[in-house]
């Protein structure tokens, strides 16, 4: 049983801590240079393609903004400032990234905390089970072995251990 | 013809109203003529409402521009193959289609369980009915398609030339079929809420119902995707546009349903959970119509918006109220009475898969509505975009990919060590050497290395299972290992052809891989005869051609693609001018082979007679794997359909 809610907390935290690791290390590309980062968060404006980066659109319109892109970027404008200069320009929807402060951060963090709440009632509903159908040979090798031993009783053991897996079979 | 079709679909709502009502006070007071009146109900509504289909099929294909819905979606010149889907191109045509595909299932469903599941099918009467009474009343009073014009034009304005295309024409039906095909699992839960019959009895009839709805969202996302590929012409297939996220979001919680139902199947637990997640799919299914045609967030294939918004909303707030109601009311009688024997076992591999399926609908949905959140509590509206979805998303689908792979090879019920260290070696194995080649070979990040030997390791896991399968079953009954995979296999479909859609998982996530890591491109603008490399192939500009073909105006340019000096084929990437459209449509040149497309977009073109042209070109690796594994996941859904007449015979399995 202790070493069921062990395997338990041991899964919840390496799925929770692999997810939350997982976004973090997916930010824009390390190597991906300014104009290609910015011009995958900035969004067109064209009326017919709103919320494509300008970077992937193709559109004309697009083509355009990619351009003063450019040349802010020559510039040597730091990212917020080239974000702040393109939302003056057009709108707020430019930014098609959420940012990590304020009202965006909480775009950002609620599928981290649903997932978190999700595996920790999940680990509690199997711990629950588990503690009432304690588990012998998910610990011990030598319990599936004994259940299957010859002796007494064992034609009868291995029989229903049998029919349990040749019911299971049908799926 | 205008009046039958409105007068049909006046007395469709009439008559499914009244057996909406004829099935609940005949269930209630237990009288059989009352139910089979409601029965009769579903077969005239569905008569009724294939009659006014039917009548806007004549108006659309003999030109009919008196009618508002035929001036606005079809023209003279319209190929006829387009002047039929006009049907579903527009707002009050694709109601109608809701209603006629739903008409048609119920009428199914109807004669096929006529001497089945007495106590449950005056409820899915009921349910099947006033969802179609909801469609039809929608058309009557906010988006009327027998609607005429005070005069007849000449011509009409012609469907969105963007949906002038072969998948178009196709996608919006599979789509329908399979947000409509919920209805009738959603109508089975409701009955079994009601009457309280929560045995499997209910779950036997829409296994089939439900892996069919599956079936066709699948078809019809894949199409979309094609779609969005061939004919939007950024280079991409996925834009996490609200509209392709509103026909995602119940493929995902259905696929969810799909696994977690076997745990019910099989020991009796997570009633609960599944009635659940069968409401959701369904009210995913209604919320992804409303927001197609709310206009409650921005999307390139939004329909215009409407005053049908609050109806929709409505709708959908009164099924979650009732459903949940029900559950709520049901909730001691759902409670399971088995329990889980083991952490280490296949069950709670599924409640993980289930976690992570529901999480990622949630970052779907939380994402898609964001827009609208954020403009109602602080006024301020914050765009989310495909940045946010590509980062929350893919560790979630990573996650999903490893339990696709974990699955199978842990034991039901309980799994000891050793039976674990004998499952996982191969698969285990296999996973370490493809992360390490992909690490030595440089194949870009940490994703793509995770993705590429995921996928690896889901393979394995699923060859595994079959050569241990086939060898088994060949050692047994002697037979070939050729003919007792065969065997296997249709011994047991529907494990053997979930293994299928698997690789076809896998196949796609490989695809979505190669072609969103390692896409290149190209930007140039020529005069023919000057050259441009890409991807290895040197693409020489012929000519420009500016012509008119079936009233359309037509700017074509021809390149031709070298491998070193051979010659090996020539691309024609064209913009057409359709009349009465303010923009042209991009008509993207593709070759596709199995380790890349190549993708080249006419961009732009001088008009004073130098012939220079502009072109984006791709090099999308892997994409048509995606395709190819939208095939072999249909194939293993196909595999899990088919009927088993041996076992079926002998009361084994029952449909």
């Amino acid at each position: 049983m202790q070493s069921n809610r062990f395997l338990v907390a041991a899964g919840i935290v390496a799925a929770v801590v692999g997810l939350a690791g997982g976004w973090w290390a997916a930010q824009p590309h390390s190597h991906m240079g300014q104009f290609d980062r910015l011009g995958a968060e900035i969004g067109c404006q064209c009326g017919t393609c709103p919320l494509r980066p300008i970077a992937t659109c193709g559109c004309g319109f697009a083509d355009g903004m990619l351009t003063e892109l450019a040349a802010l970027t020559d510039e040597s404008h730091s990212d917020a400032e080239i974000m702040a200069t393109f939302v003056s320009r057009y709108n707020p929807s430019v930014r098609i990234k959420p940012a990590s402060t304020g009202l965006g951060l909480l775009a950002w963090i609620a599928p981290m905390l649903l997932l978190t709440v999700g595996a920790v009632c999940v680990g509690a509903v199997l711990a629950h089970w588990a503690a009432t159908h304690p588990d012998e040979s998910s610990t011990s090798p030598s319990a599936e072995a004994a259940e299957v031993a010859p002796g007494a009783g064992a034609p009868d053991a291995a029989r229903a251990i049998v029919e349990r897996e040749l019911a299971d079979l049908a799926d | 013809m205008i009046l039958l079709g409105q007068y049909a679909l006046i007395a469709a709502l009439g008559v499914s109203v009244y057996g909406f009502g004829a099935a609940i006070l005949g269930a209630r007071r237990s009288q059989p003529g009352l139910v089979a009146s409601a029965r009769n109900a579903v077969y005239v509504t569905g008569a009724l409402v294939t009659t006014a289909t039917a009548s806007l099929l004549w108006l659309l294909v003999n030109d009919r521009f008196e009618v508002r819905y035929v001036a606005q979606n079809s023209r003279i010149e319209q190929p006829l193959p387009y002047k039929i889907s006009a049907l579903w191109g527009g707002m009050a045509g694709s109601l109608l289609l809701w209603a006629v595909v739903l008409a048609g299932f119920m009428v199914v469903t109807a004669w096929i369980n006529r001497d089945r599941h007495p106590e449950l099918m005056p409820w899915v009467h009921a349910v099947c009915l006033i969802t179609t009474a909801f469609f039809v009343a929608l058309q009557l009073l906010a988006a009327n398609p027998f609607e005429t014009l005070p005069f007849t034009p000449v011509d009409g304005q012609g469907m969105n030339p963007l949906l002038q295309n072969p998948a178009m024409a196709i996608h919006p039906p599979t789509l329908y079929l399979g947000y409509v095909g919920f209805t009738i699992p959603f109508a089975f839960a409701i009955a079994a809420l009601v009457t309280g019959k929560l045995d499997t009895s209910w779950l036997t009839a829409i296994r089939r119902w439900t892996i069919v709805a599956w079936f066709f969202l699948s078809i019809g996302i894949t199409l979309g995707a094609q779609w969005a590929y061939v004919e939007l012409g950024w280079g991409g297939y996925w834009g996490w546009d609200p509209v392709e996220n509103a026909s995602f979001m119940p493929w995902l919680i259905a696929t969810a349903y799909l696994h977690s139902v076997i745990i019910e199947e099989k020991k009796g637990m997570l009633r609960v959970w599944n009635m659940l997640m069968i409401i959701g799919t369904f009210a995913l299914c209604i919320f992804g119509t409303f927001l197609t045609r709310s206009g409650i967030v921005s999307s390139v294939h939004a329909f215009t918006t409407s005053t049908m918004g609050p109806l929709f909303a409505g709708f959908l707030a009164i099924t979650l109220a009732t459903s949940l109601g029900l559950v709520a009311w049901r909730l001691p009688e759902l409670r399971s009475k088995n329990r889980l024997e083991s952490v280490l076992s296949r069950e709670s591999s599924f409640l993980f898969n289930n976690l992570v399926l529901v999480v990622a609908c949630f970052a779907v949905l939380w994402g898609t509505m964001f827009p609208v959140f954020s403009e109602a509590i602080n006024g301020v509206k914050i765009t989310v975009g495909p940045p946010f979805f590509n980062r929350v998303n893919i560790p979630i689908f990573l996650a999903l990919l490893a339990l696709t792979g974990i699955g199978p090879l842990i034991a039901w019920r309980r799994a000891s060590w050793p039976s674990l260290r004998r499952a996982f070696i191969w698969p285990g194995v296999t996973f370490v050497l493809a992360f390490a080649a992909c690490v030595v070979l440089g194949l870009g990040g940490p994703y793509t290395w995770m993705s590429l030997s995921l996928s690896a390791f889901v393979v394995a896991t699923v060859v595994q299972e079959f050569w241990r399968g086939a060898r088994g079953r060949a050692a047994s009954s002697g037979e070939s290992l050729g003919l007792a995979l065969v065997n296997l296999t249709r011994r047991n479909k529907r494990r053997y052809g979930g293994y299928v859609i698997h690789v076809g998982i896998v196949l796609m996530a490989i695809g979505i891989t190669g072609s969103g890591v390692f896409q290149r491109e190209a930007e140039a603008t020529l005069r023919p005869g000057e050259t441009v490399d890409i991807g290895g192939y040197r693409m020489q500009f012929e000519k420009l051609d500016i012509f008119a073909a079936r009233g359309v105006d037509v700017v074509s340019a021809s390149l031709v693609a070298f491998d070193g000096d051979r010659a090996r084929f020539r691309m024609v990437p064209q913009r057409h001018f359709h009349p009465r459209q303010d923009n042209p449509t991009t008509e993207v040149a593709i070759w596709s082979g199995l380790q890349h497309d190549l993708y080249v977009v006419l961009a732009g073109w001088n008009n004073d007679g130098s012939n220079v042209a502009t072109f984006k070109m791709y090099i999308n690796p892997l994409v048509k794997w995606i395709w190819i594994g939208g095939f072999v996941l249909l194939l293993g859904t196909v595999i899990c359909l088919i009927p088993d007449r041996v076992l079926a015979d002998s009361g084994i399995a029952n449909y």
